[in-house]
């Protein structure tokens, strides 16, 4: 074994018993497990139910693709903003989802007031546990006041995944 | 006198390449513990960071969250003061791939995420290209680094 292969492994088992141990003591801050459904909640999950990633604020409860996807048939009920950027909304989007990118929600909404306050509102962004929609669908309900937000279950892979509609173009964008 | 001449600019020269490489190490070292003491603070955040590449297992998303930084600190520091020198400079390169991975197959599958490379703070910033750059210069900064400051020049 070469010198440099044992000083690695001597830094790598320093660091690594360095790692546990902080995560042993802050074990507030931190469980040694994560919860794999802390990001995954469906809209039937309890809001009581604590996520186990810290957070100062409560997160937004989940609804999963097919129950967003029937609430969107029953027009009207439902309300999406897209929280990615608007190059990836213009490329394509859920059919009239309104376009708040994350980094410059809390000005546009501030402003322009432009998401409605009654009925339900999702918010969606790329990914599986895509953070921006969770930021945005904070803001929504904490902020402007929103009764009924929710963050899209999965965001928008998972809605082309299981091969709901999508529309194209800038028209609805506020970004 | 000749002799003297050129033995003299060697030297010059040799003080020249270790001033630059020690100036690398702090470089690299002051990235490594920029990027570690947010994920520190708060390694809720990290681990979801961690969760958003979806390529770990959900059992290690707290794990690496509170081992990654240390990895980053330990490395960092031992590069900078000299002790496992190379072996700090191994743990670090091998990191940085790891980085330079996770950031190309998050662009591959084309996700919208934050890349966690500096925790929450103001320097984070989303998975793309511009990083996959970052960190390729900053493995390019850790292969000098690992340069023997003493090796004699060449005559």
């Amino acid at each position: 074994m070469t010198r440099a292969v044992r000083e690695l492994l001597t830094l790598g088992a320093l660091a690594t018993a360095l790692g546990l141990l902080s995560v042993g003591l802050r074990t507030d801050l931190l469980p040694w497990i994560a919860d794999p459904t802390a990001d995954l909640q469906s809209c039937t999950t309890s809001p009581d139910e604590e996520v186990e990633t810290a957070d100062a604020q409560p997160r937004v409860e989940r609804i999963a693709v097919a129950a967003a996807l029937a609430m969107l048939e029953r027009s009207g009920e439902v309300t999406f903003v897209d929280a990615r950027s608007p190059d990836q909304y213009a490329i394509g989007h859920i059919p009239g989802a309104i376009s708040l990118p994350a980094d410059q929600a809390e000005a546009i909404v501030a402003v322009t007031s432009i998401v409605p306050q009654g009925g339900t509102v999702i918010a969606y962004c790329e990914g599986l546990t895509c953070e921006r929609s969770e930021s945005l669908g904070q803001l929504l309900r904490d902020t402007v006041g929103c009764q009924n937000v929710l963050v899209l279950d999965g965001g928008f892979a998972r809605w082309i995944e299981s091969g709901a509609p999508i529309e194209q173009g800038s028209g609805a964008s506020h970004g | 006198m000749a002799e003297i001449i050129t033995q003299s600019r060697r030297e010059a020269l040799r003080t020249r390449r270790g001033a630059l490489i020690g100036f690398t190490r702090v470089v690299v070292a002051s990235v490594f513990i920029t990027a570690a003491l947010p994920k520190i603070v708060d390694p809720a955040s990290f681990a979801r960071d961690i969760a958003n590449y979806e390529v770990f297992p959900y059992w290690s998303w707290n794990l690496l969250a509170g081992v990654v930084p240390m990895l980053e600190i330990t490395g960092a520091v031992a590069l900078v003061t000299g002790w496992h020198r190379r072996g700090a400079a191994l743990l670090l390169g091998a990191l940085t791939a790891m980085f330079i991975a996770l950031i190309g197959s998050a662009i591959a599958r084309d996700l919208n995420i934050d890349c966690g490379c500096f925790g929450q703070q103001a320097l984070a910033a989303e998975v793309g290209w511009p990083r996959l750059i970052e960190d390729v210069i900053l493995l390019g900064l850790i292969c000098v680094s690992n340069l023997d400051a003493r090796r004699r020049l060449q005559a």
